[in-house]
């Protein structure tokens, strides 16, 4: 064996052009299909690391009449402690709810995340401080909720892994909390991103866990407002489903009991926390990880095309080892091995490549996609990539071993009068090899066409606003000073005033969300004379603005007029196009008036209509928005906005002064360009998009390479008969027609095979594109066409050399 | 046989004079051909012999114009050849010459019929059916036309050489060129190519044929002798071949 290892080697530095080509097309296959085996593993089948992770569920409520807006809800307060005491199948529970906070009492606090959670949390994970202790049922009431527990990083980079911080007080959200205890390093929170209603915006990972402590008036709310992420442990041996039942009995009771005003249908969805974090990502992946393997398979492809060709090179050698004694399974081996050799070598570089590849893409993965720590190649993966090398060995190699192990000796040695040193099945195969990878290929590309085009059509909808020369900044107040309403109102509009002094600026403004960044308030609202019962009114999003910020979006105006400054301390608001059609249809609705659903405070007067604009997702209708003044309603965390005539990326310097002149204990974790924040909005299918191009490009090279190879290999193997046709009177052009003809039929065959599968799989695309039509026939033609365009330009360099050939030389070289 | 190119009265097909042809390879000149001169005219049946490396095949392909000239003078059909174009060159082989190669050069993918016709669908304008019908003639000539459907594959030896006889014959070419036609053959064979392009002889065809076997150019009506690049007579071909083995 040994020998048959040096021969095949020794074979295979003979040829270093193909060794190389096959070697790193390997590579670049086994390479990138281990990365994103890597990743949908790790997102979509690797357990949770926590103690019996399929116990682990997410728990979202359901409310029939809101079910067209909002199919699932996070948890309502009270439904959560009904829960809590009467479920049967749940061994422990938690709601929970994130937040931004400033860390620490001095000028410029550090921005974290706060998990505010009950303290059902670390039964539920099953996890404990490595430091200290859990927060007791007691310290989540509300008032004594004033302890921390702080992740294993902000411990070991805020406080120098400080093993006496035990006790000690910090200073957080403006409040003092006492450190009770530090999470292990290898804990990780589950990401809340799985929320119904979420904040699309970048999140940093969590820093600290702080009880959650519900007041007497929310646990007594029979809807209350659905603000919390649920997560439970079932029982041993309890389904979800079965988990779900006993909820839905708890809900059924829960709606019995609501007052006739708010009449709900409650139920309940019980889901797998694993399924509930990936969401709707897991058809993009699987999508990634066919796009992926259809490019090993070109690559394998290529290199089973490259062999078939050494086969037929080496027929006259196959021919005298068979003739000289060779049994047909000892040149079966020989050319396997050969294969193995190339396979084992690619598949080790393939495995080096997905190890650097792995860790670089999780830094490019989407928020959407970021549930877990970082990514690192594992055995998983390793494993992955060898079973990768002895499939491509398997299929790279098996058939042209078998072709070369029936070599006939008597055939290949007599054959020297005619002008064919390839059989005709084999020249089949290869041109069957060739269709196979362009049919590949033309999905890939097809199927990039068409998110390229959905994604383009989704960032030249017209959203309804502009995000050019706008500068956004995130502002979190600690809630001590900024506890009550003033304060908060006081310092948006002492900064609002100071930014509308800077030079360049055209227009400020403050918002609750930024564009495109979300959706945080949704309320039922009751225009004036509207009798209907509360469960039947509309729903309408909520967003607080200052005056400037419709400026500064340049949200035009419909009717009526912007808030100004001197409308402070009113209750005016601007609805949407959609809302006042809604509400007031064929009316004049300037001068209306609303109240929130629950009629209990002092109704809204209409003061101007704006135009719809995609506000929460670029891929949605207009939603029916309202835009209340921040001194109705603002939080401690919320945005400014500038329009600026300068250099956006000159401002970042001169908000945050601007914002600490004012007060220098409010962090400024984030300032970027608005349009940032949509490209963010659409980092998914970005992502998906982007990966996909790559793939697509590296199809499309391999298939040139391919196409080029068995045009190559076939002249050169036709030298002669090229010659004779000229001697009998072919032209040039002739010659280009006729290598452009042979080599791009199995282009056009593998053209019409890719657009029929992706047609074919049509449907699996439909829900990820955006205004284009999965059988979008310009951009099946447009898939072909760069098919044929890369075949023609692969032909072209084998053609010229077909007609540069010299009859005579080639007729004399027999 | 044979398109007239009308261009000359006198029945000259091939006329050269003082042709020359030398290879240029790393500062070494080699003299292949010097000072040829030759006529060949039409229905002549010649044969051009010598030992292996004296110039006739090389004088074969500047012939069949598959090759060009160093120096001197070419007149196809009474018109000058040795400056065209490429394709010039290209059109002129596909209706003025027919070729018989040694190895018969058979394209192991096509049928004997499409093997027959490839010359023709070089011709411009040619109809398919007149493609046909030359096939057919040719291959019922060479009797070969029950084979029309096989691969040169399914063929003996005998056999593909008579195909490509009859490929040479579908153009209606003014010469027939053949270079070495029974170099691959075992003699039987051989003789019956030999008594094959006697009979196309009869029938009015002009060949000309390089062979090195004094047998087969017996069967031409002239012989040309070549030695190191010259046509000489046979008694010096003789003495020169006895002193180069001397």
């Amino acid at each position: 064996m040994s020998r048959e290892i040096r021969y095949a080697l020794r074979q295979l530095l003979r040829a270093p052009g193909f060794t190389a080509a096959a070697v790193l097309t390997l590579a670049v296959g086994i390479g990138a299909t281990t990365a994103i085996f890597t990743l949908v593993y790790d997102v979509l089948l690797r357990p949770l690391p926590y103690t019996h992770p399929d116990r682990l569920v997410e728990v979202r409520e359901q409310v029939a009449e809101f079910r067209d807006i909002y199919p699932q809800l996070p948890l309502s307060a009270n439904h959560f402690a009904n829960w809590e005491r009467n479920s049967r199948t749940l061994e422990s529970m938690a709601a929970m709810i994130e937040e931004s906070m400033p860390l620490g009492a001095n000028d410029h606090p550090l921005q974290v995340r706060v998990l505010k959670a009950t303290p059902g949390i670390f039964a539920v994970l099953d996890a404990q401080p490595w430091l200290g202790r859990a927060f007791t049922p007691d310290e989540a009431k509300p008032g004594h909720e004033r302890e921390i527990v702080l992740m294993y990083d902000l411990w070991r980079t805020q406080f120098q892994s400080d093993r006496g911080i035990l006790g000690r007080t910090i200073s957080l959200n403006g409040f003092p909390f006492t450190v009770i205890g530090v999470m292990p390093a290898s804990f990780r929170l589950p990401s809340t991103n799985g929320l119904a209603i979420r904040d699309a915006s970048r999140t940093l990972p969590v820093g600290a866990l702080v009880p959650l402590a519900f007041t007497a008036e929310q646990l007594s709310e029979a809807m209350g407002d659905f603000n919390y992420f649920g997560l439970a442990r079932l029982k041993p041996g309890v389904s979800a489903a079965q988990a779900n039942a006993d909820l839905d009995a708890l809900q059924h009771a829960i709606s019995a009991a609501l007052p006739a005003d708010e009449k709900g249908t409650l139920s309940t969805v019980v889901m797998p926390l694993q399924q509930a974090l990936i969401g709707n990502n897991r058809k993009p992946l699987l999508i990634l990880l066919v796009a992926v393997a259809g490019l090993l398979l070109v690559g394998c492809v290529n290199i089973a095309n490259l062999l078939l060709a050494r086969a037929a090179g080496r027929r006259q050698q196959m021919a005298i080892a068979a003739a000289l004694g060779a049994s047909r399974a000892e040149m079966l081996r020989a050319s396997l091995l050969e294969t193995t050799l190339l396979a084992g070598l690619g598949g080790a570089l393939g495995t080096l490549a997905a190890a650097l590849l792995v860790p670089a893409m999780y830094q490019y993965l989407p928020p959407a996609l970021r549930f877990r720590s970082a990514v690192h190649l594992d055995w998983t993966g390793a494993g992955c990539a060898v079973i990768l090398a002895l499939l491509a060995t398997l299929f790279a190699g098996a058939v042209p071993a078998w072709i070369a192990s029936r070599t006939h000796p008597h055939e290949v040695l007599n054959s020297e009068s005619r002008l064919a040193s390839e059989s005709r099945s084999s020249k089949r195969l290869r041109r069957a090899l060739v269709a196979v990878e362009v049919a590949v290929s033309v999905a890939l590309v097809l199927t990039t066409g068409l998110l390229t085009a959905s994604l383009i059509q989704l960032l030249h909808v017209n959203h309804g606003f502009e995000t050019d020369h706008v500068v956004t900044a995130t502002v979190n107040m600690p809630s001590g000073r900024y506890a009550e309403m003033q304060p908060r109102i006081g310092f948006y509009r002492d900064v609002l005033e100071r930014l509308r002094q800077l030079p360049g600026v055209q227009a400020a403004g403050a918002t609750s969300v930024f564009p495109l960044a979300g959706d945080q308030w949704i309320d039922m609202i009751r225009a004036s004379g509207d009798t209907r019962p509360f469960m039947q009114l509309p729903t309408e999003h909520f967003r607080w603005i200052s005056p400037g910020y419709l400026e500064a979006v340049h949200l035009p105006l419909v009717s009526g007029r912007y808030l100004n400054t001197s409308d402070q301390g009113k209750n005016y608001a601007l609805v949407s196009e959609r809302t006042a059609r809604t509400l007031w249809p064929g009316k004049d609705v300037v001068g209306r008036q609303f109240t929130r659903g629950d009629n209990t405070q002092p109704p809204f007067t209409v003061i101007g209509v704006v135009r719809d604009a995609r506000t929460i997702s670029l891929a949605n209708a207009d939603p029916m928005m309202i835009y209340v003044p921040y001194w109705y309603r603002c939080n401690n965390s919320g945005g400014l906005l500038v329009r600026t005539r300068q250099d956006p990326s000159a401002m970042a310097d001169a908000i945050r002064k601007t914002v600490w002149s004012v007060s220098a204990d409010v962090s400024v974790p984030e300032v970027r360009a608005l349009g940032g924040i949509l490209a963010d909005s659409v980092a998914t299918r970005r992502f998906e998009m982007d990966l996909l191009l790559l793939f697509a490009v590296s199809a499309l090279l391999l298939a040139g390479l391919g196409v080029y190879g068995v045009v190559a290999y076939s002249l050169a193997q036709r030298q002669r008969e090229i010659g004779l046709r000229f001697a009998l009177g072919a032209r040039r052009a002739g010659i280009y027609g006729l290598v452009l003809r042979d080599g791009l039929q199995p282009v056009l065959a593998g053209a019409a095979i890719g657009v029929a599968v992706a047609f074919a799989c049509a449907r699996l695309l439909s829900s990820l594109l955006f205004q284009v039509s999965p059988l979008n026939p310009l951009i099946a033609a447009g898939a072909v066409s760069v098919l044929l365009a890369v075949g023609t330009a692969a032909c072209l360099l084998p053609a010229r050399r077909a007609a540069a050939v010299e009859p005579m030389q080639a007729l004399r070289n027999e | 046989m044979g398109d007239d190119m009308g261009a000359n009265g006198n029945g000259t097909i091939i006329e050269i004079e003082d042709l020359t042809k030398v290879f240029y390879t790393d500062e070494v000149e080699t003299h292949a051909l010097s000072g040829i001169h030759l006529t060949i005219g039409r229905g002549e049946y010649v044969a051009m012999s010598g030992p292996s490396g004296c110039g006739k095949s090389t004088l074969l392909s500047i012939l069949g114009l598959l090759d060009t000239p160093t120096g001197g003078r070419y007149r196809l059909n009474g018109k000058p050849v040795e400056n065209l174009s490429f394709n010039e060159r290209s059109r002129i082989r596909n209706q003025e010459i027919g070729f018989i190669f040694q190895s018969f050069n058979l394209i192991g993918d096509l049928t004997v019929e499409e093997n027959v016709e490839l010359p023709l669908t070089y011709r411009a304008g040619m109809a398919s059916a007149e493609r046909k019908r030359r096939v057919k003639e040719a291959l019922e000539r060479v009797n070969m036309a029950h084979r029309m459907r096989h691969y040169p594959a399914q063929l003996s030896g005998g056999q593909q050489q008579r195909v490509a006889v009859a490929r040479a014959l579908a153009g209606s070419p003014s010469i027939l060129l053949a270079d070495e036609p029974t170099g691959n053959l075992d003699s039987k064979n051989g003789e019956a190519v030999m008594h094959l392009l006697a009979d196309l002889h009869r029938e009015g065809s002009t060949i000309c044929m390089v062979t090195h076997d004094p047998r087969f150019a017996r069967h031409a009506q002239r012989e040309v002798h070549l030695f190191d690049g010259k046509v000489v007579s046979h008694e010096e071909q003789v003495q020169l071949e006895a002193a180069a083995e001397a």
